[in-house]
Parts: structure tokens; sequence; C-alpha cells
């Protein structure tokens, strides 16, 4: 990374000049963001590889998406008693905002890993993998909103209209959130190597206990409060997920929480990346 | 003016995981810097103290052993690993070449691997485009720019790779060896190259072990062993010198006449 000296104008020898060769975390972060060229780039590349030499290209995640409602939403319609035409809808608007989230954790643990030449060779903004992570993550996701149309195009058309861009606020609150859990977890599974194997567990866990697949009026009393109310997956999926099911707003309980777990979650990601971002390099 | 000055760097490398008694023996004979242990934590000390400063013009040649740490210290001053103590000031643009293709990717093909490596490096859209014609004249790779790198046999990839380095403006250039040429008709031109690429730059350090290269580029030399700066000076003493080492210590932990014996 090229590194601009400061023009210093009452420079009296060139000394002056000389600036120290470090990165904070808030010019990380920020400088990071600032250069979209760069993240933006590199997640289309990588999006563009992962279906070179395919038929269907980047239509692939259509499929298996498709596949997977169509089949999951027979079943579960059969087990929940529900009318298919209602139940898909629900799940296919669930998935497709689920998977997002999935892959971001799932790829954020690598995240550093996979950037291991980059970082060995050059002090740039570590950001810049993060934020290009999260972006291709967003690119798969207006993909799959394919199958969330041709679902809800069969299913319930009634359900389709400009209430749902509801949604688009929800999606750039979700996204902030992928980018502190996924500089969160990339830092931290650094460090600790097992990491990778307890997010793997907890995503997997994680998709039945969450209400993806049931809606969240499924449970009562506690275990409603602890995996409704407490679950912090749940309140991330529902402000994208209800705008998209015939531009509902989503519950006010859940706007505060999301408000809550942003300002943490970020709070606590600044904080250790700010005292860690150095030994990132060593790290690897 | 550019300048970069080092005062009284130090680094150390934590070591995580691998059985402590067994590592700090190896680490010890394989690279003669100390391994010391702190309440647990194995740490190799890589660099110690070094402190220089260059102005422009300077070509320092850093010589030593493998594992003298040399490398450390190129990638210190680009702000790769930040020393435990002691600081860095750059004032300049830094240019690291320890890989010729940052971030290259098999997958991709030439045209675009360089746009990536360029933005990288923190050029302008413009900037790159306008190197592009340089750069496909020079590795000679034809037709193949618009193929994915994968096809390349490993000369083409060097090609590409010196061809996109030794394009660029750099301010203070960070050389390490091995950024090399391919076949020997290529090897003759860009030798040619790379003189006129240096030249261009402010400030120059380069590790090598080719003593031929650190006669005809630099002017200065500073000789390296177990993490530490023995001596910085003309080329011809500090060559001397470590011919001296070579011969007298012949192993890694040897202390020479004059020379700080390693505490």
């Amino acid at each position: 990374m090229q590194q601009e000296a400061n023009p210093a104008p009452s420079a009296r020898t060139h000394h002056d000049e000389a600036r120290p060769n470090t990165m904070g975390a808030r010019e990380d972060l920020i400088g990071g963001l600032r250069k979209y060229d760069l993240w933006g780039r590199l997640g289309w590349l990588e999006i563009k590889r992962r279906y070179r030499r395919t038929i269907m290209g980047p239509f692939w995640t259509c499929v298996s998406l498709m596949i997977f409602v169509i089949v999951i939403g027979s079943v579960g319609s059969g087990l929940l008693s529900k009318q298919t035409a209602e139940y898909l809808p629900f799940l296919v608007a669930g998935m497709i905002v689920w998977v997002t989230l999935q892959n971001t954790l799932i790829e954020s643990v690598n995240v550093f890993v996979a950037g291991t030449g980059l970082i060995r060779q050059m002090n740039f903004e570590y950001s810049i993998l993060v934020y290009s992570l999260v972006w291709r993550n967003f690119i798969v996701f207006a993909h799959n909103l394919l199958v969330y149309l041709l679902i809800f195009l069969i299913f319930s058309p009634e359900k389709l209209g400009f209430a749902n861009l509801l949604a688009v606020p929800g999606l750039i609150v979700l996204a902030v959130n992928c980018a502190w859990l996924s500089l969160l977890l990339g830092m931290v599974s650094l460090r600790f190597r097992d990491l990778q194997q307890l997010v793997m567990s907890i995503v997997q866990v994680s998709m039945f206990v969450t209400p993806l697949f049931w809606p969240p009026e499924g449970l009562e009393g506690l275990r409603r409060i602890f995996f409704v109310g407490l679950n912090p997956l749940y309140h991330l999926l529902t402000i994208v997920r209800d705008p998209l099911l015939g531009g509902k707003l989503p519950p006010i309980n859940s706007c505060i929480a999301v408000t809550v777990i942003t300002i943490l979650g970020w709070a606590l990601t600044y904080a250790l990346f700010a005292k860690f971002r150095k030994r990132i390099p060593y790290w690897l | 003016m550019t300048s970069l000055i080092l005062d009284n760097v130090c680094v150390d490398f934590p070591i995580y995981g691998s059985q402590r008694s067994l590592r700090r023996v190896l680490f010890e004979r394989a690279t003669g810097a100390f391994v010391q242990r702190e309440k647990d934590r194995v740490t190799v000390k890589a660099l110690r103290n070094i402190s220089f400063t260059l102005n422009e013009g300077d070509r320092l040649a850093l010589v030593g052993h493998n594992g003298a740490g040399k490398s450390t210290l190129l990638r210190t001053i680009a702000g790769v690993y930040q020393p435990v103590e002691g600081r860095i000031l750059v004032g300049g643009t830094i240019t690291p070449l320890f890989d010729v293709l940052p971030g290259i990717d098999p997958e991709d093909t030439a045209y675009e691997n360089i746009r990536t490596a360029g933005m990288l490096f923190g050029l302008s859209r413009e900037k790159i485009e306008q190197i592009m014609p340089d750069i496909e004249e020079f590795s000679e790779l034809g037709e193949y720019m618009g193929l994915p790198v994968r096809t390349y046999s490993t000369g083409m990839t060097m090609r590409l790779g010196f061809a996109f380095a030794t394009a660029m403006d750099p301010g203070i250039l960070l050389l390490d060896e091995g950024v090399g040429a391919g076949d020997a008709r290529f090897a003759d031109r860009a030798a040619k190259r790379m003189e006129d690429f240096i030249g261009r730059s402010r400030i120059v350090v380069f590790a090598s072990h080719s003593n031929a290269l650190v006669e005809k580029m630099c002017n200065k030399a500073a000789l390296m062993q177990g993490g530490r700066m023995l001596a910085i000076g003309e080329v011809q003493d500090i060559l001397e010198r470590y011919e001296v080492l070579i011969r007298g210590g012949g192993g890694v932990g040897a202390s020479i006449d004059g020379a700080a014996a390693p505490a």
C-alpha cells in the first residue's frame, strides 16, 4: 500500500516530513470503507471465480435454495399443518436472509487467514477484507431474491408491493452488523483456531432454534423468551423478513433489540480491534 | 525529501502452539535469534535495537545468513509488523516488493490481476490503465494476457509480476531477493529494466545474497546476524566482514570481532 507523506510546508528539515508507518483502528475502518472501489472489486471477483466454468453460474445458489425451500416447505407445511401456499413464502423470505447471515458467519472465521498473502506483504486497511466478504454475501443475497420473487409470484402475488422495500433499511442494518460480526470472528478465530468448529456448530443449531422454519408465535412462555426474545439472530432476521412478507413493519421490540446489538457489537469489536489490530500479522 | 528513519526498533514474534521445549531448541539452532520464555509465552526476538537513517539517493543492501532478520526487517519497514519497541518514521511512499503480484489469483486473467494489484498498491484506475501497455509489451505475454493466470508457465507468471512491479514509480523501494525474471533471454532485458527501476526510486532497501548485485546496485550495506545489525557502512567493508563471518564462524550463532556478542 502506498503511503503518501503529509505535505508539511512548515518543515524545517526533511525529518519533519517523516511520519510513523502505523495505522490505528479508526483509520483502518474508515479509510477501508472509503476504498469501496477496492473491496467492491475483490467481492465481485470472488463471486466470478466461484462460478467460472459452470453453466448456471451464480444461479446455482438460487437452484439449491429453490430445491431446499420446496422440499423443506412441503415437509414443514405438513408437520406444522399449514397451507403450502402460505408456508412457502414465509420460509423463502426467512431463508434468503438466513443464508446471507449464515454464510457471513461461516466465512468470517477465515477472513484474515484468506488474506495472509496481503497482510504479510503490506500495511493496508485490514477492514477491506471484511467489507469485501460482507459485500459478496450481499451480492449472493441479490441473486437469491429471484427465488423469493418466483415463490411469491406463484403463491401469493398479492404480498408483493412497494411496501416490501421497507426491507432495504433492514438490510443496511443487517450489513452493518455482519461487518462487526465478521471482524470480531475473524480476529478471535485467528488467535484461537478452535473457534471455527464452535461457530459451525452454533450456526447449525441456530437454524433450528431460531424462528426460521416455524413462526415465533409457535413458542410460549420461557421458551419463547429464550429462543425468540433473547435470540439476537431472530431480531436480525426479523427486521428484514417482516417487510419482505407483504410490507409488514418489524415489531418495535426487534428494532430496539437490533439497535442495542449494533451498538454493543461495534463497541466490543472496536475495542478489541483497537487493542489487537497490530497483533493480526503475528497471529497468521 | 524522501527519508526513512529507524530508531531502536525491536520486533518479537510470539509463538503459539507446538511443543515448548522442542521449539525452543529448534529456533535457537535455526535462526540464531533468541527464544525467550516469559510466563508461558514463547517469543522469538526477531529484531534487536535496529537504528539507521536513510536519505534520498541511499541504496542500502542487507546482507547476512538465512534467518538473520533481513526479510523481517523489510516487512517491518513496510509496516507489516509493528515493533514492540522503537519507532519507524517514513517520509515518502513505500513500495514493498516481496511477492511480485500481491493478491494474485490463478483463476483471474492477467488484466484482472494487474488491476487488483495496482489498486492494492494505491494506484488510481487511470494510472493502472496508463501502465498497462508497458506491462503488455515488456512481459511479451500477448494473447495470454486475457487468459487465466493458472494457464501460464512459472516463467510467464514471473514475467508478468516483474513487468507489473517495475512499471510502478517507487518512492521507497523495499526489495526482497528472488524477485526473479524467468529465462535467460528475458533475464537480460530484466536486468536493464531493474536498473532503471531502482534508478527511479528515491531510497532502496534490498535484501540479497548476491554480492555482484549488491556491488552494482547499492551504495551502502548492512550486515545482519541473529536479529541485530552488526555493522552498517561502505559496501566493500561490509562484504568483507560478511566473508569473515562466513569463513570464521561457519555457523549461524557465531559472533565476530568488534561486534557486540549477542546477550
